[in-house]
């Protein structure tokens, strides 16, 4: 993870350049969902937490972790 | 292979504005050898591939990997490695496999020459984020009038060919000269035969050491410059009819660009410089620390004069390229006008003028050679 203020950069390193193509740029909530990744949990769990962390309604958040999760399988930085 | 993503370059300069913000070096470039196999006159750093002198002054690998470390350390994300030509330097993969687990997105400029199978597979194992490999004509003969190595153009598609081969992502550049200019539509060809895209440019500076060099026997007269512009960018040509003035409006701070604000480079002896088109203030980052370098090159450009009044009232000054580079490449001022520039956006006023007038729209990228 690269940082430039508030906008943070996942960098894949060595083969993992293979995989990830592009730049991914987190925002802190996305940020703040990708630190939550590090241990296993469910688009339930973001969104829990998103709404605990962040001032969101349930279904805002459980949009908001669901399109997270999405986009960042659909990229490889993801597995289930 | 596919090229950036739609939106790449769009968020790499929105991620570098704002690390000029905060005066954050993001974006470094380094110059890992001034030595190169081609020879081409229009060059502004080449020196001879065997010269045993600059190679001896070259910095060590793991110096390079250190400075690496240090910049990173300091924000750098965005890293372009090029030369001369890199690939030259026995030891490139001692410098290019640490970076690549440091935390950076690496390009890597080449002429592509030297890319073998086995190279191609080495960067596949760990490839940049993009190659740009230069294309110098479309044939073997215009190979040898630009570079003076007729067989290089043979070796630049095997080259280009490994690296497709091994899935290393690449994008093609060409260079426009007067040796060359008549090949462009060819190595489009060539660019879309193999599935690549190819970006032109024909605004060629001088040597940044003062050195005599060829670019002024290279380059396109502003009037074929203006031509080309009006057909391969023709937008930019559009917004100066459009626009009327163009003048700087008040903001006449010295460096427009991100140098020192974003950006720096290291030339091939280690030396930071503010870019790879100027060579002073030429700093120490190794005997300094890179960070007291950074802030130093900070001050350098906070407190460079600002544009000379003729380029900030100049009613194209907003669509001129000049900047202090071009000035003191053309003229030894970090401001003063670059006559070159000046000529070539007057050109390019006549040109959209005509345009403006529905008069005749340039259809092949320039005019009968003048040479």
């Amino acid at each position: 993870m690269r940082s430039i203020g508030s906008d943070h950069l996942l960098v894949p390193l060595g083969a993992r350049t293979r995989e990830v193509r592009g730049l991914v740029v987190l925002n802190e909530p996305a940020r703040f969902m990708w630190d939550l990744l590090a241990e296993e949990c469910c688009v339930e769990d973001l969104a829990a937490a998103l709404t605990a962390r962040f001032n969101v309604n349930a279904d805002r958040a459980r949009a908001d972790a669901a399109a997270f999760v999405e986009e960042i399988s659909q990229i490889g930085l993801l597995r289930p | 292979m596919s090229p950036h993503p739609e939106g790449h370059v769009t968020m790499v300069k929105a991620l570098q504005r704002r690390a000029a913000g905060l005066r954050q070096p993001v974006s470094g470039l380094f110059e890992l050898t001034e030595r190169c196999n081609l020879a081409c006159g229009m060059c502004y750093v080449r020196q001879p591939a065997n010269d045993a002198a600059h190679r001896a002054r070259e910095l060590p690998a793991a110096d390079w990997v250190s400075l690496a470390q240090e910049a990173a350390d300091a924000g750098m994300i965005f890293l372009l490695l090029t030369g001369g030509e890199v690939f030259l330097r026995r030891d490139f993969f001692d410098i290019y496999a640490p970076l690549t687990r440091m935390g950076l997105i690496l390009t890597l400029f080449t002429n592509g020459t030297r890319v073998t199978d086995r190279i191609a597979a080495r960067l596949a194992e760990a490839p940049p984020q993009m190659t740009q490999i230069t294309l110098y004509g479309a044939s073997a003969a215009t190979y040898g009038a630009v570079t003076g190595v007729p067989e290089a153009f043979d070796h630049c598609r095997a080259g280009i060919e490994a690296l497709l081969r091994h899935g290393v992502p690449l994008e093609l550049k060409t260079t426009i000269t007067r040796q060359n200019r008549d090949d462009l539509e060819p190595m489009r060809q060539m660019a879309r035969d193999w599935g690549l895209s190819l970006a032109a440019n024909w605004m060629l500076m001088q040597r940044r050491d003062g050195a005599a060099c060829g670019a002024e026997e290279c380059r396109l007269s502003p009037q074929d410059c203006a031509a080309l512009a009006a057909i391969e960018r023709p937008g930019t040509l559009a917004a100066m009819s459009a626009t009327g003035s163009g003048n700087l409006s008040g903001d006449s701070a010295c460096f427009a660009c991100q140098v020192g604000k974003s950006s720096f480079a290291i030339n091939s002896f280690g030396r930071m410089l503010p870019c790879l088109n100027l060579d002073r203030p030429a700093l120490e980052p190794r005997e300094t620390g890179f960070s007291m370098a950074w802030r130093q090159l900070q001050s350098h450009v906070d407190a460079a004069p600002p544009v000379d009044p003729e380029c900030a009232s100049c009613e194209a000054a907003a669509h001129c390229p000049r900047c202090p580079a071009w000035s003191v490449t053309e003229t030894g001022s970090l401001t003063a006008p670059a006559r070159y520039l000046c000529d070539l956006m007057q050109a390019k006023r006549d040109l959209a003028a005509r345009q403006a007038e529905g008069g005749a729209v340039p259809t092949s990228p320039v005019a009968a050679p003048d040479v």
